[in-house]
């Protein structure tokens, strides 16, 4: 046995590879760009047609048409490029010039993938078009109606305010609170035993509870207790509380992960210092913790956002409750459109703003 | 009496029994090295002087004052001890002189003036002042342990317990920390270190402690532990120590 594994392996190294022929792959391609073409060209001609019985006439509108069914002829000349590619490494093999094959052979594939690419997102593109004009435009009408969107984006835009205040006293309170469970749970000895107990109960029912069932019993029943404090507080502020309490359990889960991947060495140097427990905690732990932890609080506090609209349940006129009323009025949801625009809108640069910091931070620490 | 005073400590981490009735003494102004095979307890008896470490039989004292055991103030003991570990152990979210500042200004409750002015002092001295501002990550290991050794410093101890502080070392870079120790140990400073740097130790170790299965084995002064070893266990460490060409 030995023997013949040597054979082969002898074998194997006489024997170069040949590169692989592209021809049949870059010929693929080529078809499917030029089917892309022609389906282009044909879903272009349907939004003409629809145009045409709704009877909007425009001349940027007829140009945009053909600029974008000019747009996949690139894909012609990417897939004839690997179609070259992959003539000439055939050649070269012909002629035994392997590496120069192999180059061919590589580039053609590169540039075959580059057309497929392409072509996909092409494809989706033309879908979504066809989606949106399918029924006389009836995707078009019912969500993006932009006579309705401009004339319900100030009453909406008002609304939405409230969603932000929300969030932003929710998102402040369940931070702080958050950590303070967290902690709570970390608490080391005997005598912190209730307390951990209590934060893990906490955490426990809260992590399960859906937030709209909390929002349902903290915004309809306090007031319902007819204790007067409860009674008298706005219900935007029980919607705080009851988002406080729900992500106030999500954020200590995430902070508990943080404080528990600082290495016990910290522990160790802060204490030999004299520093106490609390000292530790505050001046070495947390603030390496919470550097760590970003994203994920981060990505709570984003969700935290989106739960505001689940408000409207207790009768809070947020903004998409508003926009429900309007949608109700118009028959017609393109006021819905606009919340969901708003959300958008605010979102995107948390994420980037997430995204940078963590960057910068990774800069610091990977110096020297 | 003796300034610290290690009588019969037993430390078991479950039923590993890691330091089994060691006895030690240390004099004011000694430097006490522990020399001894890995898993012998250097790092955990240094531990339990500082009270990272509780211990579960036996008693420790310094000047005296029963250190271990309950209603002992930990947080007041480690004023007077200090410790340097093998990973230099600095924070990595802070400055250089924010890692020396945090425990005079927040345990001493030292000015911050004051406390800057000497913090600075003790950087110009082992040439680090330009590194200020800079993060841990950015320096050296050598400047980082020589850091972390300015930190424990700049509570003033009256000991310094030091843990292996040159093995995670290049060792290039072990010189600059040695010269410091060395400076140290002629200003007076009480210290115990557990180390592996044999040449060190003999050249600055009032007291030489061979370790061994969580007892001090033998110890004597370095000409006898390193010449003229007594006990066979003491006999074969060394030797093995000598084939590695680290004597």
């Amino acid at each position: 046995m030995p023997e013949t594994g040597s054979n082969l392996k002898e074998a194997r190294r006489r024997t170069p590879t040949l590169p692989r022929d592209g021809f049949r792959f870059a010929l693929v391609a080529l078809l499917l760009a030029i089917s892309l073409i022609v389906a282009t060209g044909a879903v272009m001609w349907e939004v003409k047609q629809t145009m045409a019985t709704n009877l909007f006439q425009a001349l940027w509108a007829d140009c945009l048409l053909v600029l974008v069914t000019l747009v996949p002829l690139g894909l012609l000349l990417t897939a004839s490029h690997s179609l070259r590619q992959s003539r000439a490494a055939q050649l070269a093999l012909q002629k035994d010039n392997l590496i120069a094959a192999r180059v061919h052979s590589s580039e053609a594939h590169t540039w075959a993938w580059f057309t497929l690419g392409y072509a996909g997102a092409l494809l989706l593109f033309l879908l979504l078009v066809l989606f949106f004009i399918a029924n006389n435009v009836a995707v078009g009408r019912t969500f993006f109606q932009l006579p309705l969107i401009a004339d319900s984006f100030g009453l909406i835009l008002q609304a939405f305010w409230v969603n932000v205040v929300i969030f932003l006293f929710a998102g402040v309170f369940s931070l702080a609170w958050g950590l303070v469970v967290a902690i709570a749970k970390l608490l080391p000895g005997k005598p912190a035993q209730p307390i951990r107990f209590i934060a893990t109960i906490y955490t426990d029912a809260f992590l399960s509870l859906p937030s709209i069932i909390v929002i349902y019993l903290i915004g309809f029943g306090l007031p319902l207790t007819g204790i007067p404090f409860f009674r008298n507080l706005p219900l935007e502020a029980l919607a705080v509380v009851a988002l406080t309490l729900t992500y106030g359990a999500y954020m200590a889960e995430v902070y508990r992960a943080g404080l528990e991947s600082i290495h016990p060495s910290q522990w160790a140097a802060s204490r030999s210092l004299g520093l106490s427990y609390g000292q530790t905690l505050r001046f070495v732990v947390v603030p390496q913790a919470v550097r760590r932890i970003i994203p994920p609080l981060l990505n709570n506090f984003i969700g935290m956002q989106k739960d505001t609209a689940l408000v409207n349940v207790v009768g809070v006129i947020d903004a998409f409750n508003q926009a429900r009323i309007i949608a109700s009025n118009d028959f017609n949801l393109s006021a819905v459109t606009t919340v969901a625009l708003l959300f958008i809108l605010i979102t995107i640069p948390q994420t980037r703003l997430v995204d940078r910091l963590v960057e910068r931070d990774r800069a610091r620490f990977r110096q020297g | 009496m003796s300034f610290l005073e290690v009588k019969n400590v037993v430390k078991r981490f479950g039923t590993n029994e890691v330091l089994r009735g060691l006895n030690l003494a240390v004099e004011e102004h000694q430097v006490v090295c522990l020399i001894g095979p890995s898993g012998c307890g250097k790092s955990t008896l240094l531990r339990c002087v500082n009270g990272l470490e509780e211990i579960q039989e036996g008693e420790i004292r310094l000047h005296g004052d029963r250190i271990t055991g309950p209603g002992v103030d930990l947080n007041v003991l480690r004023r007077d001890v200090g410790i340097v570990f093998q990973s230099f152990n600095l924070f990595p979210h802070m400055s250089v002189l924010q890692n020396i500042l945090l425990a005079p200004i927040q345990v001493l409750r030292m000015p911050e003036a004051e406390a800057k002015a000497k913090a600075m002092g003790l950087l110009r001295r082992i040439g680090l002042e330009h590194k200020a501002q800079a993060y841990p990550d950015q320096l050296s290991g050598g400047q980082q342990q020589r850091v972390a050794i300015v930190r424990a410093l700049a509570m003033e101890p009256m000991l310094l317990l030091l843990d292996e502080i040159t093995s995670a070392l290049d060792p290039e870079l072990v010189s600059e920390v040695l010269n410091l120790l060395r400076e140290l140990a002629h200003e007076g400073m009480t210290m115990i270190l557990a180390t592996h740097e044999m040449g060190f130790a003999r050249e600055v170790a009032s007291k030489v402690c061979f370790m061994h299965q969580g007892v001090v084995h033998e110890e004597g002064p370095p000409e006898q532990i390193f010449f003229n070893p007594q006990h066979e266990r003491t006999q074969q460490f060394l030797s093995s120590i000598i084939e590695a060409g680290r004597l």
